[in-house]
């Protein structure tokens, strides 16, 4: 079949009026749960995982896929609106989408962000479209080279997604362990379970998620008692056809950046949104105006994030392998479902792979039509006292945690897994790890069990092919470059700060250029 | 940040007096950064001592978890034959485990040399287009990428909110089960609202009473079975 027709075929399976009312909940749940102040699209995505798995497998990718779009988009407006972004890579779009608030302007940069959001959205697909005919590559790799790029995404990501090496092999180490529990895959036999006929079947990823994420999230916000209130005004939405031609380059060049950052394991979104913003801020004829208030400064790094948000499926969907701590949330929903993302996935199951692709174009159309017109319902949310909506959101999670398996054990464990990542962030362990592993443990199990078995127990059969060889330098090259990075910072910091860096220091004032 | 609104004056639970700043940026309201460079006896400084602290202790117990781990792995057995035998796979993780918190607890983990990665690379980026995290209108979040020391610690009225939260959830573990979904969600959510977010008592068991009622029938209409020993999810309908 070609493309066209493969497309179609997930249309179909899609287009019903029950997967599409799946879909609008999802987009507005996401989007809820995304104003929650500080959840990003992974805290968002993670509290409300258990709502998916009450439907069918279809209707459950449906509204995943809704619920990562509402939550992206529910961080944009506690960003503009609150100067409060869900995650570091929001932060660009506060610089200038908090001055147009100021500025009366609120409206306006939602509008362009929903415009920009959906256009790179659009063209991230097509891109993935093309990238998915490469998975059948994929499909002739043996367990020693798919061994060898699990190991080369998660090496990616605990260089890149921490500020420690060491502590991002420590999360994904341990990640793994909680992966392994439960019986041995081959031989049957329980491991790591303490006795404990609750964990012979493995301990529920879904549950460990939640806690890892939405609960330490809210534990955090409780401490800190985290209040945001919004009281100005929204302003006009509607944008002049000025505005639109000023932002056309930058929403052009957002796709491209973003689409390209989304393809490196690592997720580097932070980096992405201010590549675009320093993009854009270099190409302007009038740099003077970001920081106060240019809508270029809105539409490139909200338009990068959304393509990001979508080209990061293109490693999940041609390889298996999740590229961010939200990816492997994804991930791991799917394999909850009894599905797994990959290029298998393309070829025994076409409806539900193509069904997913299917399910992120509608869930970026629907979004594009709620977006704006309920964006006053979600700012009428932020005017519920934080600690209200934190005390909902626990009675939620209760029961999200007790419906996984009809047991309050899963309620301990959401509960240990929220103090762990409570820990986690203030130790700066890193999460991403955790989550990459979790999914990916079992998977890494397998094929680095079936390397070794065809290789009769020999280790060298892990460096026998160009790709496992170019994998393993390639992380090893990550690992020493970010190790290097930190020793040397470490050197500068205790020796004291050079010319040029008191220079930025005297000049930390954040004014525009 | 804007007070808590909709209860009593009087904070419960130790709760922290919220600085009243209308709709200011919450950024404008930190004090400008000094990055790697805390004096003495400052809190800061303080801070950053009470961290590696932590930093080491928590170091030294993933260091015994992965030596257990380790033991409990190679029980399993390494190798059956010339094929891998349960234990070997995790024995390896256990010994990676194991180098990676000896490194923790040796150097600190990277500490005060953070920043590295992609964040760094974010603020490369960022101050090429004149932004520095920290300053003036750049949001709180934006701190974290250069300078670990940054954010300040929870403080004991925030410890105290979060250990009743953490003690409150004896509620549903011990009741659920029988008692019924109706009841406890009841306790629980009536409980939270009323000690944690200063709602007042008969307007928190009326509004966790109706949120228990209507998720339990949204529940049930999909198809999710809720403990109900007291038939009370039967009395409204589901």
């Amino acid at each position: 079949m070609d493309v066209f027709s493969d497309l179609m075929l997930g249309f179909s399976s899609i287009l019903t009026l029950e997967i599409l009312t799946y879909a609008v909940i999802g987009c507005a749940l996401g989007m809820m749960t995304g104003v929650l102040p500080g959840f990003g699209p992974a805290a968002a995505t993670a509290l409300l995982l258990p709502l998916a798995f009450v439907v069918g497998p279809t209707a459950s990718i449906v509204m995943i896929a809704a619920i990562y779009y509402g939550s992206m988009y529910g961080g944009t407006i506690t960003s503009i609106l609150l100067n409060v972004p869900g995650e570091v890579s929001s932060v660009a779009t506060c610089l200038d989408g908090y001055a147009m608030t100021r500025r009366g302007q609120a409206g306006k940069a939602l509008s362009i962000a929903a415009i920009g959001s959906f256009i790179g959205g659009v063209v991230a697909l097509l891109g993935m479209l093309f990238a998915t005919q490469f998975s059948e590559l994929a499909l002739a790799l043996g367990p020693a080279e798919l061994f060898a790029l699990s190991l080369l995404a998660l090496g990616l990501v605990v260089g890149l997604a921490g500020k420690s090496v060491i502590k991002g092999l420590v999360s994904a180490s341990l990640g793994l362990f909680v992966g392994a529990v439960g019986l041995d895959p081959v031989t049957g036999s329980p491991r790591f379970t303490m006795g404990l006929l609750e964990l012979r079947d493995g301990i529920e990823f879904v549950a460990v998620i939640m806690g890892l994420f939405g609960l330490a999230e809210i534990l955090e916000s409780i401490g800190r008692r985290t209040t945001v209130d919004f009281s100005g005004n929204i302003g006009s939405v509607r944008l002049r056809w000025q505005d639109l031609r000023d932002s056309s380059g930058a929403i052009a060049r957002g796709t491209g950046i973003g689409f390209f950052f989304g393809l490196v394991p690592g997720s580097p979104a932070a980096a992405c949104s201010f590549a675009s913003y320093a993009v854009e801020k270099k190409l302007s004829k009038t740099p003077e105006r970001f920081g106060r208030g240019a809508i270029q400064g809105v539409a490139g790094p909200e338009t990068a994030n959304n393509a990001l948000g979508i080209s990061n499926f293109i490693p999940l969907l041609t390889l298996g392998i999740p590229s961010s701590a939200t990816m492997a949330i994804l991930l791991g929903a799917f394999t909850i479902n009894g599905l797994q993302p990959g290029p298998l996935l393309f070829a025994q199951r076409p409806e539900i792979a193509w069904g997913l692709i299917a399910s992120l174009a509608v869930s970026n159309v629907i979004l594009f039509v709620m977006a704006l017109p309920l964006v006053r319902v979600w700012v009428s949310l932020l005017r519920v006292p934080t600690l209200i909506l934190y005390a909902a959101t626990l009675g939620f999670m209760t029961l999200g945690a007790y419906t996984l398996a009809s047991s309050t054990f899963n309620i301990v464990v959401m509960w240990l897994a929220g103090l762990t990542g409570l820990a986690f962030r203030h130790l700066e362990v890193p999460l991403a790890p955790a989550a990459l592993t979790l999914v990916l443990g079992p998977l890494l199990e397998d094929n680095f069990r079936r390397a070794l078995s065809i290789h009769h127990g020999d280790f060298s059969g892990f460096v026998s092919s160009p790709i496992t060889i170019g994998a393993y330098a390639l992380i090893a090259l990550v690992l020493l470059v970010k190790t290097g990075s930190s020793a040397w910072r470490t050197s500068r910091r205790f020796t004291g700060a050079s010319e040029p860096d008191t220079a930025k220091k005297a000049d930390r004032t954040g004014a525009p250029q | 940040m804007a007070p808590e609104r909709g209860g009593a004056d009087a904070p419960r639970l130790g709760s922290a007096p919220a600085a009243d700043a209308g709709s200011a940026p919450v950024s404008a309201q930190c004090p400008e950064p000094a990055p790697g460079t805390a004096p003495p006896g400052s809190r800061t400084a303080k801070s950053v001592s009470s961290r590696h602290l932590w930093d080491r202790v928590a170091a030294l117990l993933v260091l015994a978890l992965a030596v257990h781990l380790l033991v409990v792995s190679a029980r399993y057995g390494l190798f059956q034959g010339d094929r891998p035998g349960p234990g070997l796979f995790p024995a390896i993780m256990a010994t990676l485990l194991l180098l990676a918190s000896a490194g923790w607890l040796i150097t600190g983990a990277g500490h005060p040399a953070a920043g590295a990665g992609h964040e760094a690379i974010a603020v490369k980026l960022a101050e090429a287009a004149g932004v520095h995290p920290g300053a003036p209108g750049v949001p709180d979040v934006a701190r974290g990428l250069d300078d670990p020391y940054e954010e300040e610690p929870i403080d004991r009225a925030g410890v105290r909110r979060i250990a009743f939260v953490v003690a409150w959830t004896v509620v549903p573990l011990l009741l659920l089960e029988p008692l019924g979904y109706v009841l406890t969600m009841t306790v629980y959510l009536a409980g939270l609202l009323a000690l944690l977010a200063r709602v007042r008592p008969w307007v928190a068991v009326a509004g966790a009473l109706a949120g228990s009622a209507v998720t339990g029938r949204g529940a049930d209409a999909l198809g999710i079975v809720l403990p109900d020993p007291l038939g009370l999810l039967q009395l409204l309908g589901a």
